[in-house]
């Protein structure tokens, strides 16, 4: 069944509380989202884009998605682009940051969002493999972080936003590389807001829990049968007893917005948890 | 007494805490060769066999901002200590789970928890080995091999590798941390020994933090002491 994406709400406008005027909270802003065409990413770019942000999204594996997230935003209003580039390769980076310079004009919000999730354990990680995890979801990161930088500070109200995961904090128990990338990112948070803070530029990671996405990535048989998938599945069944519910893009989306938007100014270096406490049962 | 595999010689106080482990009866290899290729984790393996503990003590590091540096440079910078703890603990770390014994120590940093301002590179594999190391607590310690952390502050041998103006680790360790002290590598023989020991049998995925209490303290640096004190 195909994900509605529009399906849950939207955080959209703020209220000034002395004159009543409303406007959206994301008006005029400009972003880039990493792997901003389908789950998580989607869910992010579409409500950047209804908060009144021109977003330029960044797709590889499925540009198909790409483009129809694009024309989802431009249906309601939006504006929005895509681009595919490998982020693993640091020679895509000036390729994207130029796209967005050219079509938008400049770059208030940078979403990193792209990632690779094989789920293997260490024996089955060869140091290719696990090096091209590292690449994708924790170098473009930081590549795309320092690249977007010069123009993040001529903003005024710069933004960073790294999705990471609840397995930035506890681990997976099937994908090792994918767990220490994410344990990377922690640290290029706080790094990244620490060095941008004088900038006027706040850096804060989102960790979703388990999030309804149109499909995972590969699982090898051997990570499926593990014992840690197993206690994965049978924990979530406990969860889902009393009242937790998975994920949806949505729930990244509005925090992503929130962040960006002024009324998130304060929050610099954080590590939100979307998991609907998952973590704490 | 225990063989010591320790991976990077390069780390400041490696090459006093291996003599200090040599002198409680230790036999302890330091490597010095670059472990992220597969030629050169292969030859460590022929040469060590399978070690009782192995520390992971990895310290590439570069001095460099994420705002002047140069994105690739930080990158294979922080990739290098990331892949080189990873071929450790994937041939190493097996070789021990076939034994059914062993331990694996991560020799890391506040820097895994505290931002640097100066050395982000390093602080971003810290960040990344900490979650490495909870993950290969999962998959090891069933297999009778457990994974734990050491989270050092900054030695006297340090202040040109962290010193920042922005966060000022080393005026923090004088001067803000509750117990007050530049770590040295005595503080972290304590650990190892703890961790090769049956006091720590049940201690898997644990960070240790040898820093006198610094990550806890955050008061505004520039509070001027000596006007403290006259009031």
């Amino acid at each position: 069944m195909a994900l509605d994406y529009l399906e849950r709400p939207a955080l959209v406008s703020e209220v000034n509380m002395k004159t009543g005027e409303e406007k959206r909270v994301l008006e005029g802003r400009r972003a880039i989202v990493t792997g901003g065409g389908k789950g998580i990413g989607k869910g992010i770019s579409i409500r950047l884009a209804e908060a009144g942000a021109s977003v330029v999204i960044v797709g590889n594996s499925n540009m198909t998605m790409a483009e129809e997230t694009c024309a989802l935003i431009e249906s309601r209003g939006g504006k929005a682009w895509c681009i595919g580039a490998d982020l693993a390769l640091p020679e895509s980076i000036d390729k994207v940051v130029a796209f967005a310079l050219e079509k938008m004009g400049g770059i208030d919000i940078l979403v990193n969002n792209a990632a690779y999730q094989p789920n293997r354990d260490i024996t089955e990680y060869s140091g290719d493999l696990f090096r091209n995890v590292i690449d994708i979801n924790l170098g473009s990161y930081l590549r795309m972080t320092m690249a977007c930088f010069p123009y993040l500070k001529e903003s005024g109200h710069g933004r960073v936003i790294n999705i990471s995961s609840v397995h930035g904090k506890k681990p997976t128990g099937f994908d090792i590389a994918y767990a220490t990338s994410k344990g990377g990112v922690t640290m290029l948070t706080r790094e990244t807001a620490v060095a941008f803070i004088r900038y006027g530029i706040t850096c804060n990671a989102i960790l979703p829990g388990g999030t309804a996405i149109e499909f995972k990535t590969e699982s090898s048989i051997k990570g499926m049968q593990d014992f840690g998938a197993h206690y994965l599945r049978v924990e979530r069944d406990r969860r889902y007893r009393f009242g937790y519910r998975t994920g949806y893009p949505s729930d990244s989306g509005n925090m992503a917005v929130f962040l960006c938007s002024d009324l998130g100014e304060h929050y610099n270096g954080v590590q939100m948890r979307a998991d609907g406490g998952m973590t704490l049962f | 007494m225990a063989k010591i595999l320790i991976t990077d010689a390069s780390h400041p106080l490696v090459a006093e805490l291996a003599e200090l482990l040599r002198k409680d009866g230790h036999e302890v290899f330091v490597n010095e060769d670059d472990i992220t290729t597969r030629d050169g984790i292969k030859a460590l393996v022929a040469k060590v066999g399978t070690p009782d503990m192995l520390i992971l003590s990895e310290y590439h590091n570069l001095r460099a901002t994420l705002t002047e540096g140069e994105a690739n440079v930080i990158a294979e910078t922080m990739d290098h200590n990331i892949l080189s703890a990873f071929f450790a603990c994937k041939h190493f770390g097996s070789l021990m789970a076939e034994k059914g014994e062993g331990t694996i120590l991560y020799l890391s940093s506040v820097f895994a928890d505290k931002a640097s301002g100066a050395n982000p590179a390093y602080s971003i594999s810290c960040g990344a080995m900490q979650m490495m190391m909870k993950e290969l607590a999962l998959f090891y310690g069933n297999q009778g091999v457990r994974v734990n952390m050491v989270k050092l502050a900054p030695s006297a041998k340090e202040d040109e590798t962290f010193d920042s103006d922005i966060v000022q680790a080393f005026y923090d360790v004088e001067r803000k941390a509750p117990v007050k002290g530049r770590v040295e590598a005595r503080d972290a023989l304590g650990a190892v020994e703890y961790f090769l020991s049956p006091a720590a049998r049940l201690v898997n995925g644990s960070d240790l933090k040898i820093d006198g209490g610094l990550l806890y303290f955050y008061h505004d640096r520039i509070y001027p002491v000596e006007k403290e004190a006259d009031m």
